[in-house]
């Protein structure tokens, strides 16, 4: 369950990386900008290359300099270079002080502070979100920070809720909840993040035990994204409430909700989401003692947890493998270069060798014939 | 059936604290190795014992031997605790090392562990070794396991038994441990097939009894997810939704791991890369500096051959002139001494002369101030002075000479300068190494005399200035000239 908790994070992740994007005109910087984007999983070392380029072009402007930054941060993250991602980001923080743009900044902690919790490292991350917290205070044109603002409690939710304190984690969720609706931001994009929150405090509520308030947040999850086209996070939802009607011994209505969000889900192909409805599905099965169906949802669900794994090691495989490729095409040249200069070398050793015998052959037969000339 | 042992495990870790102490004071290699055997026999059951005992080998390891196997053991039990991430940078350092001192059966079960996690990690192992057959009980048990949960797939439940039995006699006088938590895993999944949920769940809860000493999330997620499954069937929703929040944060551990070890790979990898690089290269680069430093040394032999070569022959050339020289300078003496002894000598030296460091005056063309009778007179004294050994005086001169022989010195050097053709330093020394060669010739026992003996046999008081003189008329230094000579004598008693 906590795997597609944190798959659902990554969703909402990606919607404040879209915004981003979106706000600015194509030039050749942001088309340059958006290729990187499409080479950070495929080819961080590219995406990387690229955004070097690009914070050269960009020397005097902190902000563009900071979405660079965090570009490269999450290309390290792909890598698994966690070291030199963390070191990015925190670069990226140097950067923000000297934006005198309060607004911007919060924006800017914010994002920095999903890196961090997306890499794992909470504690950093809360700090951060401190920081900002204490910008808002301060701040006098707080409407315009509303959704960030929004996105600030959430990360603080699904860091609880990460720690096991789902307590905290619901008030965080219904601050969130709360205060993107106070953004006055585009409707579809607050409707999104709430929907995503709304999810995660559903898988709260079950953890806790509490399956009627599980079953609003995920019915209010649904119904935020009813008609839109995030068809995953409505599966999201459904997967959620067939939980709960499982826990409540109601089988069939479960399996009939897995179903449907089977259907749905099949067009978006995610494979965290097919695993949890498998998952569902062979439960409830297995339920109503139908072994046939446990079995073949049950063995549906250990291959998605296999291809899961597989997908997620595909970075770091693809990292390694084109490594020993490349060290293998180095070794390759060099070994080129250095047989070259084996090859003259020994030449020119055997020929030394040779000639030293040869004229020690005639200057001893000379030698030889002096001496007989030589009478005492 | 497995019997949890408390008392044994009490004995143990008082045996332990024993050998730990022995270990530090006398810290012998045969009592490491006794404690690392008995660290691998606890792996299964105490890892966190294990680990401890290893980590103190390796402290306190004096050879590369203990400081694989105690990394080698370190590396095993974090593998028995799911710490694959802790594992991984330990078993790679045995393997290094392992491969370093040439310790194949270490590389291999280094090699193994690393594979098993890589499989575990869905990585790729770029070196696509297959271990099968381990002798790692660990890891027998493992694959009895897999043989059996593959078997349960297809629903062969006895085959799936036979499989579970045969892990039972492996670990027979095993406590449960790692492995005795595997075994009862199949066993309540055989008895899950078989829809005996009771048994199954029996099973699981005496697997779920080793979670409390050998905290392996893995473990523990498969075994709270089974259990759910159990009580889910069982119609228990309450204890089905405890189990499943279990199996929940045991999750959220294991996928911490996963990432963490994914992470340690990368970098275990890369390293492992670079240095095989950096070996390959190395040896190449080595390879051509000793190569260019021979061909260099062949190419400074040869010249230096040159040199030696071509200045001794120089040498054998000029010694050979000399030689010629006087061999031909008796026959015009012999000849002299039969026909007419008072006739003039030209000198036919003064050609080969030209290139010694004597300065040569040449036949003098001018006429003579010097009379007819005087001149013969000076010379047949020079005559009596060459044969009588005089010219050996250390303090010759020529003022000495003239007086001796009644003439002027004036007189005398225009005879000397006249008849042999060379100046009066150069007419005594070319006598005093004549006469000392002579001597060499004759009397064999002249040839072991010191430089500085023979130097003051003819008159020389110091042997460098004899050497310079020596070498400037015949062509080589007394010391070589000596040398030839024996050799030659040598020679010729060889072909005699």
């Amino acid at each position: 369950m906590k795997k597609y908790l944190k798959y659902i994070k990554y969703v909402a992740l990606g919607f404040f990386f879209v915004a981003i994007n979106s706000t600015k005109a194509q030039s050749v910087e942001d088309s340059l900008y958006n290729s990187a984007v499409i080479y950070v999983y495929d080819d961080p070392l590219k995406a990387i290359e690229i955004s070097e380029e690009l914070m050269k072009m960009n020397e005097n402007q902190p902000e563009k300099q900071i979405r660079v930054l965090l570009l490269i941060t999450n290309s390290y993250a792909s890598m698994r270079n966690y070291e030199k991602s963390l070191e990015t980001a925190l670069k990226a923080k140097e950067i923000v002080k000297k934006i005198k743009d309060p607004v911007q900044e919060f924006k800017i902690l914010i994002k920095i502070a999903a890196q961090y919790h997306s890499l794992g490292v909470s504690d950093k991350a809360l700090q951060i979100l401190e920081e900002s917290d204490k910008i808002f205070e301060k701040a006098t044109n707080k409407s315009e920070m509303m959704f960030d603002m929004g996105s600030n409690y959430a990360i603080k939710g699904f860091i609880y809720s990460d720690q096991l304190s789902c307590d905290i984690a619901i008030e965080y969720f219904n601050k969130a909840i709360e205060t993107y609706a106070q953004s006055g931001s585009e409707e579809e994009r607050v409707k999104l993040n709430q929907s995503v929150v709304a999810y995660n405090k559903g898988n709260c509520y079950i953890a806790l035990n509490d399956l009627h308030a599980a079953k609003m947040s995920y019915l209010e999850s649904r119904e935020l994204v009813k008609g839109t086209e995030a068809n995953s996070l409505e599966a999201f939802s459904m997967k959620g409430l067939a939980e709960v009607l499982t826990l409540e011994g109601k089988y069939n209505e479960a399996i009939t909700k897995l179903i449907d969000a089977e259907k749905i889900a099949g067009n978006v192909g995610d494979l965290e989401l097919n695993s949890g409805i498998y998952r569902g599905l062979a439960d409830n099965f297995l339920a109503l003692k139908d072994w046939d169906n446990f079995q073949k949802f049950d063995k549906k669900y250990n291959e998605s947890i296999q291809k899961i794994k597989i997908s997620e090691r595909n970075t770091i495989n693809n990292i390694l493998n084109s490594y020993n490729q490349e060290i293998n095409q180095k070794e390759k040249s060099w070994k080129l270069k250095y047989l070259f200069l084996i090859s003259v070398f020994g030449i020119v050793l055997l020929l030394g060798l040779y000639s030293i015998i040869k004229s020690e052959i005639i200057f001893r037969k000379k030698l030889r014939k002096l001496k007989s000339q030589i009478k005492f | 059936m497995y019997v949890r042992k408390s008392k044994m495990r009490l004995k143990n870790a008082v045996l332990l604290s024993f050998y730990l102490t022995v270990c530090s004071v006398y810290s012998q290699s045969s009592e490491t190795g006794r404690l690392l055997n008995q660290a691998e026999a606890i792996v299964s059951f105490d890892p966190i014992e294990a680990n401890t005992i290893a980590e103190h080998t390796l402290k306190n390891a004096t050879n590369n031997t203990a400081k694989i196997r105690s990394l080698y053991v370190s590396a095993l039990s974090a593998y028995v605790l799911g710490d694959y991430d802790k594992s991984l940078p330990k078993v790679f350092e045995a393997r290094e090392l392992a491969a370093y001192s040439n310790n194949e059966e270490y590389e291999q079960k280094s090699g193994e562990l690393i594979y098993r996690i890589f499989n575990f990690l869905q990585l790729n192992n770029q070196k696509d070794e297959v271990y099968s057959a381990s002798e790692i009980p660990i890891f027998k048990t493992e694959d009895f396991i897999r043989k059996g949960n593959e078997l349960l797939e297809k629903n062969h439940l006895d085959s799936a038994r036979y499989y579970a039995g045969l892990v039972e006699n492996e670990n027979k006088d095993d406590e449960l441990g790692y492995r005795g938590a595997l075994y009862h895993g199949l066993m309540g999944d055989i008895y899950f097939a078989q829809k005996d949920f009771k048994s199954s769940l029996l099973h699981y809860k005496e697997a779920i009894a080793v979670l409390n000493e050998i905290r392996n999330p893995f473990l523990g997620k498969q075994l709270y997810d089974k259990i759910a499954a159990n009580y889910l069937v069982l119609d228990s929703l309450q204890k089905f939704q405890e189990n499943s929040e279990t199996a929940k944060s045991y999750n959220i551990l294991l996928t911490e791991i996963e990432n963490r070890a994914s992470n340690e790979v990368h970098k275990l990898k890369i390293k492992e890369l670079d240095q095989e690089y950096k070996h390959q290269t190395a040896f190449y680069r080595n390879l051509t500096w000793i190569l260019f430093g021979l061909a260099l040394s062949a190419v400074l032999i040869k010249i230096i051959f040159y040199i030696r070569n071509r200045n001794r022959l120089k040498m054998y050339r000029r010694l050979m002139n000399y030689l010629k020289l006087q061999e031909e300078q008796r026959k015009v003496e012999v000849q002299e001494v039969k026909a007419e002894p008072k006739v003039s000598i030209e000198d036919p030296a003064v050609e080969d002369f030209a290139d010694t460091k004597t300065t040569p005056v040449g036949v003098n063309p001018r006429s003579s101030s010097l009379l007819k009778e005087s001149e013969e007179q000076i010379l047949n004294s020079l005559e009596k002075f060459e044969s009588s050994g005089r010219f050996n005086h250390k303090d010759m001169s020529l003022s000495k000479l003239a007086a001796q022989l009644n003439t002027n010195t004036k007189y005398l050097s225009e005879a000397i300068n006249r008849h042999k053709g060379m100046n009066f330093n150069a007419y005594i020394n070319k006598l005093r190494i004549d006469y000392i060669i002579g001597k060499m010739k004759e009397d064999p026992t002249y040839l072991n005399y010191k430089v500085s003996y023979l130097a003051e046999e003819c008159g020389y008081s110091s042997h460098s200035t004899f050497t310079t003189v020596f070498k400037s008329i015949v062509g080589v230094s007394p010391i070589t000239f000596v040398e030839f000579i024996k050799e030659e004598s040598n020679q010729e008693e060889i072909t005699t």
